[in-house]
């Protein structure tokens, strides 16, 4: 069956409506018609008793002229009310008579206390109806009363006939009865047909439909809707079913499709997390990097602005592009007139050799550095160390200047030179006239000590002890003298000739010292040792001889043990000179050197004892030997410990002395 | 006044000068004790008392000193200083007798404390008329300090 036609069935409750409205309204319609045939009929009655019994005794009266006579009137009235009980009433119907105080005066149904109130108001109605005529319905507490009224002029009576409405209609409530109930019937069955048809048709496959919807909307597996009808719901359910089944296949095809682009989406998402660990490195490594570069720029260019050098640069047509403030303090001009200049322009420049320079440079990119005596363009005159670089900026070729004012270091350098050179003069001078001084101070000596021989040679028998005490004194002290001034030529000596270098085997020197002293101190229990074997150095023999006799002359005359024992050798182990150089020392068990004399022992004539103690001396040894040390670049020092003994300790060069040998001046 | 009894302390090492000293303290009348030393280590151990002049016998306080400056070990410059240091030396009078005319020798025994500055002429009467008068202005005009 077609929905169309299930649908159809839908109008049979309609049909019942139209049933139940048509019953109704006929009833409704045959109630009214039937009220006012019921309204003539009374009608008509009500004036048949007016007319025969009230019209006809009140003609009687009229006739015999007693309307005025009440007793009369009253029986007459009376003879009416009578007659009035013998109305012919219809079912359930009665009359009612007020007279013109509102007193019923008559009532046919109820007593006339009952009556009175009931129909006082209709009463007085009818008194003022100008024809005396009314008629009505009138709500009363046994239901409605459908009336009639006259108005009888002549006794003022107002005369009503009533019948209960319900009476009336009590006939077409039956038929309205009936036909509700048809109505009603049709309503209840069609209600449930309905009911049915909606339901089972329509309700029940579109709520499957619906599931079914929501299960294919949720993405659920629908393999059937159970829908088994050949109607437009079936087909919609087949296709459903189908649609459900493309949805599946697609929804499967699309699950594959999103695993693999899920996958596709986690590889794209690990290089991209990958991608952007390596951005944000990259930006932490360049934002650290260009931290570094703002801070290498800032020092930079503190480096340049705060720089006590001058730095200058200028581009490939001589333009100075760049100058610090130690340039303009230096050139004695403010940073912008330099800025101004261009170097193939400046006078200077090319007076002192620097532009050739600068342009050498430019050239051939190898840095020069140049010392010149610069009288600046704005008059200031200054020494300079200039360092000349090329550096390229633009594709072209910039020259770099660093200037150095060393203004006061030459000014120094020169002031130095002279005072070298002047106490160079002075010491040559100076070893010159004690040269010259001494011998020509040893002559008279020699006649003193001379005569004094002759005085005591030729007159000693005549003087007597005192006399020739004082004539040995004479002699002894012209002696003495003799070997002051031989000790200070000896000194002047070592100080103006030349050293004669050669390789020398100090094991030989010893040797000879050794045997040269020994000879003079014999029988003094005196024992040099060397344990190990000296280096052969590049030295003048006969100095370095000399130096060892003195030292071991000291060793063995200030010495008050009984066994004097001497050692010398190389490089002990005490801190001392740089290397380069070998450390010799001479070591004696002698009376040792206080320590405040350390210094004074190297001064000349300087003695520590009196004249003749320790067999005397000059005074001038430890001085010739410090000069000899010193000419060969060498140092001379004591340790000593006063009763113990003393170590003199004196370095000199390792290999071949090239060095300009200066003589040196610090004992004059 | 140098009283005869107050001892006159000689540094000098040269026995000659010494001597000479001597020879003219004798023309000059002075009979105060004259002790010696040679050196400068010797004249502290002297003043001071250590070592041999422990004994006070044998190192009686100077009522004047006739200091050298050139000696051998600690010189006459040393001895000053260690004397003006000294709380109860330092008002000896201390009289530089040297060889010496060097201006800065000269001052800076004066700025040290030394009394007079005398330099040893080189011709015997010279000396010998140099020590004359200075015995008689320190030991007849000049009033020394009582001493210990």
């Amino acid at each position: 069956m077609r929905l169309q036609t299930k649908t159809s069935l839908a109008i049979l409750p309609m049909v019942s409506l139209a049933i139940l409205f048509l019953g109704s309204w006929s009833v409704i319609t045959s109630t009214q018609s039937l009220r006012k045939s019921m309204e003539l009929v009374m009608t008509l009655e009500l004036d048949d008793f007016m007319d025969h019994s009230l019209k006809r005794m009140y003609g009687v009266l009229e006739k015999n002229r007693l309307t005025k006579v009440d007793s009369f009137v009253r029986k007459y009235q009376e003879l009416a009310l009578v007659e009035a009980k013998t109305f012919h009433y219809l079912q359930s119907s009665h009359l009612v008579i007020l007279d013109p105080s509102g007193r019923a005066v008559f009532s046919s149904k109820h007593g006339l206390n009952h009556a009175e109130p009931l129909w006082r108001d209709v009463a007085t109605r009818i008194a003022s109806q100008p024809d005396g005529e009314i008629k009505g319905e009138l709500k009363t507490a046994q239901g409605k009363e459908i009336y009639v009224g006259r108005y009888f002029k002549p006794w003022s009576w107002s005369v009503i006939y009533a019948i209960s409405a319900s009476e009336v209609t009590a006939s077409a409530r039956s038929i309205r009865n009936a036909t509700f109930g048809i109505a009603l019937l049709c309503i209840v069955v069609g209600f449930f047909l309905i009911f049915f048809i909606f339901r089972s048709f329509l309700i029940i496959p579109v709520s499957r439909l619906k599931d079914a919807a929501k299960a294919i909307a949720g993405l659920e597996d629908v393999d059937r809707i159970d829908i088994r009808s050949r109607d437009e719901l079936g087909e919609l359910a087949r296709s459903m079913e189908e649609m459900a089944g493309a949805i599946q296949s697609y929804r499967i095809r699309q699950a594959n499709w999103q695993s693999h682009l899920e996958e596709e989406i986690q590889a794209r998402t690990e290089d991209l997390n990958e991608t952007n660990a390596a951005l944000t490195e990259e930006i932490r490594v360049r934002k650290k990097t260009e931290g570094e570069l703002r801070e290498s720029l800032e020092f930079n260019q503190k480096l340049i602005s705060a720089s006590p050098l001058a730095i200058v640069s200028y581009d490939a047509t001589g333009q100075c592009m760049l100058a610090n403030r130690s340039t303009a303090r230096i050139i004695g001009t403010s940073q912008e007139q330099i800025l101004e200049q261009n170097y193939n322009r400046i006078d200077s420049w090319k007076q002192t050799g620097l532009l050739a320079a600068a342009r050498a440079v430019v050239a051939d990119g190898s840095d020069r550095h140049l010392e010149s005596h610069l009288v600046t363009t704005f008059g200031r005159e200054v020494w300079i160390d200039s360092y000349l670089s090329r550096f390229s900026s633009g594709g072209q070729a910039h020259l770099l200047l660093m200037i150095n004012d060393v203004t006061q270091r030459k000014e120094l350098e020169v002031r130095l030179e002279k005072q070298r050179e002047a106490l160079e003069r002075s010491n040559r001078e100076l070893d010159d006239f004690a040269y010259v001084a001494s011998h020509d101070l040893k002559e008279p000596l020699r006649g003193i000590a001379n005569y004094s021989g002759f005085l005591m040679e030729d007159y000693g028998d005549i003087l007597d002890d005192d006399g020739r005490s004082k004539l040995k004194t004479l002699i002894r002290l012209a002696r003495r003298e003799e070997s002051l001034i031989e000790s200070l030529l000896e000194y002047s000596r070592v100080g103006r000739t030349e050293l004669a270098f050669e390789r020398v085997d100090l094991n030989a020197v010893v040797r000879e010292v050794t045997g040269a002293i020994m000879p003079s101190f014999e029988g003094q229990n005196v024992h040099i040792r060397v344990p190990q074997p000296l280096p052969v150095i590049w030295c003048d023999s006969v100095r370095i001889n000399e130096v060892f006799c003195n030292l071991f002359t000291n060793a063995i005359k200030y010495n008050d043990k009984a066994e004097k024992r001497i050692e010398t050798g190389v490089n002990p182990a005490v801190p001392g000179e740089a290397s380069g150089h070998y450390i010799f020392y001479v070591k004696d068990n002698g009376i040792g050197i206080p320590e405040k004399h350390h210094k004074k022992i190297f001064t000349i004539f300087k003695r520590l004892h009196g004249r003749d103690k320790f067999g005397g001396g000059t005074g001038a040894g430890l001085t010739i030997v410090k000069k000899i040390v010193e000419r060969h670049g060498g140092k001379i020092w004591v340790a000593s410990r006063p009763g113990e003994g003393t170590t003199f300790y004196f370095s000199l060069k390792q290999g071949e002395y090239h060095g300009q040998v200066q003589p040196t001046d610090s004992d004059c | 006044m140098v009283k005869s009894s107050q001892p006159i302390l000689i540094v000098e090492d040269s026995p000659e000068d010494y001597e000479t000293t001597l020879r003219a303290f004798k023309k000059s009348g002075l009979a105060n004790p004259v002790f010696r030393c040679e050196d400068g280590d010797e004249a502290l151990d002297y003043l001071f008392r250590r070592g041999e002049y422990r004994d006070m016998e044998k190192s009686p306080r100077p009522g004047i000193i006739l200091l050298d400056l050139n000696l051998p070990g600690t010189d006459g410059r040393e001895v000053l200083r260690e004397i003006k240091k000294d709380g109860t030396l330092k008002n000896i009078p201390v009289i530089i007798l040297t060889t010496s005319t060097n201006e800065q020798d000269i001052e800076g025994c004066y700025d040290a404390g030394a009394s007079s500055y005398l330099s040893k002429p080189v011709d015997l009467n010279g000396f010998m008329e140099s020590i004359q008068r200075l015995t008689n202005y320190w030991f007849e005009i000049v009033i020394l300090p009582r001493g210990e």
